[in-house]
């Protein structure tokens, strides 16, 4: 029951992001869309995942987007956003759901390798525990997490560098 | 109370902390701070000392955290070496920090320069009293931080920062022999506690010869490259484009320190070819750094090329097998450098004050100085004590230790050594003694020495410059007081054997049979020295006073690398261009020759057939390319749109085949 | 469902990047795409007995939170020089 109704709430947030042509709107849209989805993290018992979503996205991405709006449209009318490719776009979005739908409808997921092999412990709810998730990201993902500082790190620098001062002739940006 | 020793690293390191934080808002205050954050440090320092002293080895551990069931653990460590070295570096910071509370404050960054400044005595603290190596590591690396920032503090100078950036890259260098040492001494003994893996040493050597090879060399390497040990010397007389404050400290008492330490510390683990490697090292250093000193006209960088000699008189004696002679020249040279290079600031502040308004003139040239000793007969006076240190002269802690290191040498060469070769080594140690001497009585006489007529700045002028030609007494006094430490009572009461000395007697504790037995040459071996120290003197007060202002040439890495390097292999370039030129060149024109009348033949028939052909396909291909541009409206959103498009169709088509 | 729901965001995502005019609304549809990638990841590693996809969907919410942190300073950077985050204004690349 929660789980749909909270899938009902990330769709809304989701179709208003679509919507909207007010571009402080797609942003409270997309607020919902996420507070939804790290809802259905806690119902999928991913606390550690949902506590990172409500930290990474809500409190950093979503503040971010924001300072972006309010940095990059100069003028006192509400910033908005209009529509192109309508046409095209939707047609895409379409087809592409359709065909994730039809390739969801005919998966078998129960015959995939890695479920053949758990077969034994099918829907078993491990409480998602911040211990076992940091086991697991210093043992056996400590390759990925270690890519990912990395790419964090290149990402910051270079968001840095391309935000910072006004380039000059004299003194082009490096 | 160990933990007391643990406050002695966190004082310096908290006042650090906050002077580099609030910028440069505490900077009137920013001199008491600190003087009173390393006054305070010393004074925990020598209460551990006088507890720990002579005391059984103590210590503490935490553990820090687990890999994979492994327990990683942070400790200090109390024994004699450690609280030798705990006391000396504060002990020597003192003065320095006096020094520069004083010299420094006319600069823009005053609070920055000590907030690094303590976070360097710190982490020299921290690595003194490390007790495994996990935790010596993290120190390790924060010196090398510190200097960094400490030689490049004048960063807008470029010498400056290509200095720190030399210096950071050959530490950086070193570091990695660290870490294989770390990653080897894991694998073999499966602990980093230095304690333990000291006790473990003997039975480790047998059973695990290769791991704790490479941990040996690891361990060397990273020695080398801290203390300016040859090969990867060039680093230490470029830091001298740091501060004169910054000098002292690191080539006293703890940048180049670390490095031997380290190889004291980890003195028992050290197999025998490492040994031999070390002590090759050092006498090689030892001597190619004093032969580098001999022809330098810069004031600080005879004391650096010496500090580099110094340093190598250390780890031969780590390499022979008496480490606790080696331990005492390290704690003696610290004393006595951190005096030799406060008084050269000493003397471009006065010089400097005279020539302030000629800015083109470098006060840090030798040749331009001369006669100083009428303008600054005290500074001059503590120079000839710390000089007499640092050459050998009886009388001085220079001498007993040297006294002591090359006894060694000769038993070590003497006995279980490598046949005739190994008498090179004392050979270098003892040629090193004169050389010594030599370059040191040459600088002092370049500097106090000689009428007032030579040079640019006349002793009329220091002394114009008023009160101000004698330096301050708050600047004085560090100087006299680090260049009495230099007197043979800090170490031992017998003027002409260490031996018997509270120091050396402690030091035994640590390293048990550390300091060979020297027998009779105890009684012959002083006289050769002195005899060489005064030969060396005579000669280099004979030295001429470099004429030229030219830069001589130096005998250095440094030019190997920067110049000699890239020289040979433009010199290669050229010849091979030559062979090109003359051989290859001659063919390829003939070559051409013919091509030329096949092309004259070819392009008739291109003309009349090809032509046509190709002038119908671009055509064709002209209309393509106006649909293709269509499709580049410029706009990213139709790019993506025809990319997803793809991409669906060709999932669409793997899907369905 | 959980699925479902994952499709029905990723292609509402590609819906907002290729129908939006404004740069930061079509920023906000990558992130949904980035969430409904995410959505797929937690759902999966409910079945898996390792939730191995617990920790790749925090590595993706790192490269999401890069991906924001560049695109927007990118995006700050055209609107400084040209003045508008208008996407079909942008058209340097025109053939």
């Amino acid at each position: 029951m929660l789980t749909i109704g909270f899938t009902a709430l990330a769709l809304t947030g989701g179709v208003w992001l679509v919507l909207t042509p007010r571009v402080l709107h797609a942003a409270l849209a997309l607020l919902l869309t996420l507070l939804a989805v790290a809802a259905l993290f806690v119902l999928q018992a991913a606390d550690v995942v949902a506590a990172a979503q409500l930290m990474a996205y809500v409190g950093g991405v979503l503040v971010l987007t924001l300072f972006g709006i309010m940095l990059s449209t100069p003028g006192a009318a509400g910033p908005s956003s209009d529509a192109v490719n309508r046409l095209s776009g939707w047609a895409l979005g379409g087809l592409t759901f359709g065909g994730m739908a039809w390739i969801l409808a005919h998966t078998s997921f129960e015959a995939l390798p890695w479920r053949a092999a758990a077969s034994g412990e099918t829907n078993a709810v491990a409480p998602d525990s911040v211990v076992a998730m940091g086991t697991d990201l210093l043992t056996t993902a400590v390759l990925p997490v270690e890519i990912a500082s990395l790419v964090l790190l290149v990402a910051l620098i270079a968001a840095a560098t391309i935000a910072g001062g006004e380039p000059t002739e004299e003194e082009p940006v490096a | 109370m160990p933990y007391l020793a643990a406050y002695a690293v966190l004082l310096p390191l908290l006042v650090g902390a906050l002077l580099l934080l609030t910028g440069e808002r505490l900077r009137f205050v920013t001199g008491g701070l600190a003087v009173g954050a390393v006054a305070g440090s010393l004074a925990l320092a020598l209460t551990v000392f006088a507890q720990h002293w002579n005391a059984a080895p103590a210590g503490t551990t935490w553990a820090w955290f687990n890999v994979g069931g492994q327990p990683f653990t942070v400790g200090l460590w109390l024994d004699n070496l450690s609280v030798a070295l705990l006391a000396l570096v504060p002990l020597v910071a003192f003065p320095v920090f006096v020094f520069a509370a004083k010299y420094m404050r006319h600069e823009a960054r005053y609070a920055a320069f000590f907030g690094q400044l303590l976070l360097f005595v710190a982490a020299m603290l921290a690595l003194v009293l490390a007790r495994d190596l996990l935790a010596a590591v993290v120190a390790w690396e924060l010196v090398g931080f510190a200097s960094w920032l400490l030689i490049g503090f004048w960063f807008t100078k470029p010498e400056a920062a290509t200095a720190a950036r030399q210096a950071f890259l050959l530490n950086r260098l070193g570091d990695l022999g660290l870490f294989v040492a770390i990653g080897a001494l894991r694998a073999a003994a499966g602990t980093l506690d230095l304690p333990a893996l000291t006790a473990a040493a003997p039975q480790l050597l047998t059973s695990q010869p290769a791991l704790l090879a490479l941990a040996g060399a690891g361990l060397l390497l990273a020695a080398v490259a801290k203390s300016g040990q040859w090969p990867l010397t060039p680093w230490l007389p470029d830091a001298m484009a740091g501060p004169t404050p910054v000098s002292a400290l690191l080539h006293a008492a703890t940048l180049v320190a670390a490095g031997a330490y380290l190889l004291l510390r980890t003195y028992p683990l050290l197999p025998a070819e490492v040994r031999a490697a070390a002590a090759i090292i050092g006498a090689s250093t030892a001597l190619w750094a004093a032969l580098a000193a001999q022809r330098e006209t810069d004031l600080k960088r005879v004391l650096a090329y010496s500090t580099a000699s110094q340093l190598g008189y250390v780890f031969l004696g780590v390499g022979i097998g008496a480490p606790v002679a080696a331990a005492l020249h390290l704690l003696a040279h610290a004393a006595f450098k951190a005096s030799l290079f406060l008084n050269a600031g000493l003397v471009t502040h006065a010089v400097g004050h005279a020539a302030a308004p000629d800015k083109m003139v470098d006060p840090q040239d030798m040749r331009l100085l001369g006669g100083l000793r009428h303008a600054l007969p005290r500074t001059f006076a503590a120079y000839v004590l710390a000089a007499a240190a640092l050459v050998g002269l009886p009388l001085t802690t220079g001498f007993l230790t040297k006294e002591a290191l090359l006894a060694g040498t000769l038993v070590w060469a003497g006995g279980a050594g490598g046949g005739g070769i190994a008498w090179l080594v004392p050979l270098a140690a003892l040629g090193t003694v004169g050389l010594t001497a030599r370059y040191m009585a040459r600088h002092g006489k370049l500097i106090f020495g000689g009428s007032e007529a030579r040079g640019v700045f006349r002793i009329s002028q220091v002394h114009e410059a008023g009160s101000r030609a004698e330096a301050p007494l708050a600047l004085l006094l560090p100087v006299t007081g680090l260049a009495a430490l230099a007197l043979w009572l800090t170490l031992a009461p017998n003027p002409l054997h260490v031996a018997p000395g509270w120091a050396a007697r402690g030091l035994l504790m640590p390293f048990p049979g550390g300091l060979p037995e020297v027998g009779g040459l105890a009684v012959w071996l002083p006289l050769l020295s002195v005899a060489l120290v005064g030969g060396g003197v005579w000669w280099g007060l004979q030295a001429p006073v470099p004429a030229t202002i030219a830069r001589p040439a130096r005998i250095s890495l440094a030019v190997f690398w920067h110049q000699r390097a890239p020289a040979a292999a433009l010199g290669l370039a050229r010849i091979v261009a030559r062979f090109d030129h003359v051989g290859l060149d001659r063919q390829v024109l003939r070559f051409g020759k013919t091509v030329v009348v096949v092309a004259k033949l070819t392009a008739w028939t291109d003309r009349r057939v090809v032509d046509g052909a190709v002038h119908r396909l671009a055509a064709a291909l002209g209309g393509l390319g106006r649909l293709a541009r269509a499709a580049q409206s410029g706009q990213t959103q139709g790019y993506y749109r025809w990319a997803v498009a793809a991409l669906l169709g060709a999932v669409a088509w793997v899907a369905t085949r | 469902m959980l699925l479902l729901l994952s499709a029905a965001l990723f292609a509402l995502g590609l819906v907002a990047v290729i129908t939006r005019r404004n740069a930061i609304v079509v920023l906000m549809g990558v992130e949904m795409l980035f969430n409904a990638a995410n959505i797929n990841f937690v759902g999966f590693a409910q079945a898996d007995p390792l939730h191995a996809g617990r920790a790749w969907a925090l590595v993706v919410m790192v490269l999401a939170a890069a991906e924001a942190a560049v695109a927007l300073a990118i995006v700050l950077r055209v609107a400084r020089l040209r003045g508008t985050t208008n996407l079909d204004l942008l058209t340097a690349l025109r053939g």
